[in-house]
């Protein structure tokens, strides 16, 4: 039994690292079908297959669309799998809340949704505000739904100011300290992250998941 | 398509070239300093003058050597695994020429043995690399056999095609020792490991040990890169026409000489264009007008069919500057995309006095990119990819698509030490400069590349030419 398990797991695995969706979906079904605990699968099998992908990407030997289609393809399994964890009762445990969005005047999203491809697939929960988002809406997010993080991407220097706009009424609001903030786009650097009083910066989507694992102090997996 | 050639000369200039080198030949003759080399020529019919050691050259003499000479020829790493057609459309690059120094810490230092073994050890390493010139000449060992211990220091550290630029007759004399040596064969013309080169003494000289290393060359089977060097306004006319004039006919001469040796050896249409700057009386190999040069040069070539060879990166500076790097890259691109088929020079410097193992490594780094910009864009169905954005849509991206991925590696040229990352990235992961990763690089080679290495019976035997070689007075 360990044995074909290992086999389904090694399949998802390689399904996520060789980018290759329908495979993904199939080795789901295997392992479904296998009686494999299917918390073990995404944990075991399809997010070892983007830690590796992560790892050669930080190394320079992997490029962003494959870290992005890697993430896909885990996606794609993960929703069978998710099906399977419903409909047993299981609950599954997050790693965390992240709240995000690209600040005010800002309309670019491709970075910003790499980053939310990547934290769901190390196991956080991803709440998407989208792009233009007024530094209002950025706070009023923060008190309905308390996310452990927040991040904020600008990708031009005219809107980076933004993201400094929305710590200050954080702080003005008294939830500062409530939430931990982390930032990134082109128009960023860690120096900027210090200047505005961020807790993080971090330059791509792997840096962001590591970051932010960082800074809820969650262990590297 | 590929990036258009460059070119300089239109075809009728080119004919006038030709025809004004063929007057050059039949009227004004060369002068041949070799006594065995004039009985020869003469024995073959040509009209020698003894007295003042001048050979006329009929036109027939150079239709007859432009029909016998091969228009291309496969050279072979020295185990003979991997070979290379020379001529058409190759481009095949060699480290090299014969510096003096090497440039450590920013000082100059007469060059060694031990750093012929380790440029042609980093150039083994090197992936753009094809063949290993001898980078610098070494000062520590007796100046008459310096090549053959240069020779012996490659063949221990890189498996490459190896090229030389004898000094002397007796020179070139011990390398075809050592090249039949390491070949196993008695005659090199079919197993092309090494190429030598000769160059006649401008204007219109051959000195007697050039004829000597071009016959050794000839008789052996070697292919030679025949390669005058006419300075312009000290050893040619000043006007850069008459450059390529005194150039192409003392070329046509070598020619026709290497074909009476022996008929059907691979000769290459050489050229280190130079002017001669007035004001610090020194040659230069990187100003504008040797660009244009090296362009002209590959269409003469070109227009008589042979393999070309050409001198780059080339610079004038003696440090690792700005100059540096904008005279190396002028000079690759004109030679690269002139159509010239052997570029020499990579990691030398200083008008061809100083290597440093970084410029070697940059060198390679530059023509990676170089290469790519040639290459142009290819348009068909596949790359334009009509389908796919239609499918993506506007306000999509590409970044999740297949056929982003299927051609990732292979659209783009990915550098290996050029600097792409963002400015907190660089600073975090130590913010260096080019020349301090290439040095970093190169060092890296030296201590973790393992070479194959020679048999020990053919090493002994090479050691015992270098002996014999060494005892004589050269």
């Amino acid at each position: 039994m360990e044995k074909e398990y290992a086999g389904i797991l090694q399949k998802l695995s390689k399904a996520v690292e060789e980018f290759d969706a329908d495979r993904a979906k199939e080795a789901a079904i295997e392992a479904i079908n296998a009686g494999l605990d299917p918390l073990r699968a995404i944990d075991e099998g399809l997010a070892k297959g983007i830690r590796i992908i992560g790892n050669l990407f930080e190394n320079k030997e992997a490029f962003l669309p494959e870290l992005i289609m890697a993430g896909e393809a885990m996606k794609a399994g993960t929703q069978v799998l998710m099906e399977e964890i419903r409909r047993r009762g299981l609950s599954i445990k997050k790693l965390g809340t992240v709240l995000i969005g690209t600040v005010h005047g800002d309309l670019h999203d491709i970075g910003k949704n790499i980053v939310i491809s990547m934290l769901e697939s190390a196991g956080f929960e991803v709440i998407d505000l989208g792009v233009d988002v007024p530094a209002e809406a950025f706070v009023k997010k923060v008190k309905e739904v308390q996310p452990d993080v927040l991040g904020m991407s600008a990708l031009l220097t005219t809107t980076a100011p933004g993201q400094e706009k929305v710590i200050e009424l954080l702080k003005e609001y008294g939830l500062r300290h409530k939430v931990k903030v982390i930032i990134g786009g082109a128009a960023t650097s860690e120096r900027w992250a210090n200047e505005i009083g961020a807790d993080a910066y971090a330059a791509d989507a792997i840096e962001a998941v590591r970051k932010i694992k960082t800074l809820l102090g969650v262990k590297e997996g | 398509m590929k990036m258009n050639r460059l070119e300089v000369l239109s075809k009728a200039e080119i004919e006038t070239l030709h025809g004004e080198s063929l007057k050059i030949l039949e009227g004004t003759g060369v002068k041949i300093f070799d006594p065995d080399a004039l009985k020869m020529l003469s024995h073959n019919g040509l009209d020698v003058d003894f007295e003042n050691n001048i050979v006329k050259f009929p036109e027939s003499f150079v239709k007859e050597a432009l029909k016998s000479c091969p228009k291309s020829f496969t050279a072979l790493n020295w185990d003979k695994e991997k070979g290379v057609e020379i001529g058409g459309d190759t481009i095949y690059i060699v480290s090299g020429f014969y510096a003096s120094y090497v440039l450590k810490d920013g000082e100059r230092i007469p060059a060694t043995t031990e750093d012929v073994a380790n440029f042609a050890k980093i150039s083994d390493c090197l992936k753009n690399i094809d063949a290993v010139g001898v980078e610098v000449l070494p000062q520590d060992v007796p100046a008459h056999v310096s090549e053959l211990y240069a020779c012996d220091a490659m063949l221990n550290n890189t498996v490459k095609h190896l090229f030389f630029s004898p000094n002397t007759r007796f020179s070139a004399k011990g390398l075809v020792e050592i090249i039949k040596v390491v070949a196993e064969e008695e005659d090199l013309l079919k197993t092309q490991i090494v190429t030598f080169q000769s160059s006649p003494t401008s204007p219109l000289t051959w000195e007697s040990d050039s004829i000597g290393v071009l016959t050794e060359s000839s008789k052996a089977g070697i292919a030679c890169n025949v390669l005058p060097e006419p300075m312009a306004g000290a050893t040619s006319p000043i006007t850069l026409a008459a450059v390529l004039l005194v150039h192409n006919a003392e070329f046509l001469s070598g020619l026709v000489i290497s074909q009476l040796v022996r008929k059907g050896v691979p000769i290459i249409y050489g050229y280190a264009p130079t002017i001669f700057d007035m004001r610090e009386a020194s040659p230069i190999i990187a100003s504008p007008e040797t660009i244009a040069l090296r362009v002209a040069h590959a269409q003469m070539a070109r227009f008589y069919g042979l393999p070309v060879h050409c001198i780059a990166p080339d610079s004038d500076a003696q440090c690792h500057d700005e100059q540096m790097a904008w005279e190396k890259l002028i000079t690759f691109f004109a030679a690269l995309n002139s159509g010239a088929n052997i570029l020499i020079n990579c990691g030398m410097f200083s008008t061809g006095l100083i290597a440093s193992y970084e410029q070697l490594v940059m060198d390679d780094e530059m023509l990676g990119f170089l290469l790519r910009v040639i290459e142009g864009i290819d348009v068909n169905a596949e790359t334009l990819a009509a389908d796919l954005i239609e499918k993506v849509g506007p306000r999509g991206h590409f970044l999740n698509q297949m056929h982003t991925l299927k051609h990732i590696r292979t659209e783009y040229w990915l550098p290996e030490l050029s600097n792409r990352a963002r400015y907190d990235n660089w600073l975090r992961t130590g913010g260096k400069d080019i020349s301090t990763k290439s040095k970093e690089k190169a060092l890296r080679y030296l201590k973790e590349h393992k070479p194959p290495e020679l048999e020990p019976e053919k090493r002994k035997k090479i050691k015992e030419i270098i002996e014999k070689f060494e005892k004589m007075k050269g």
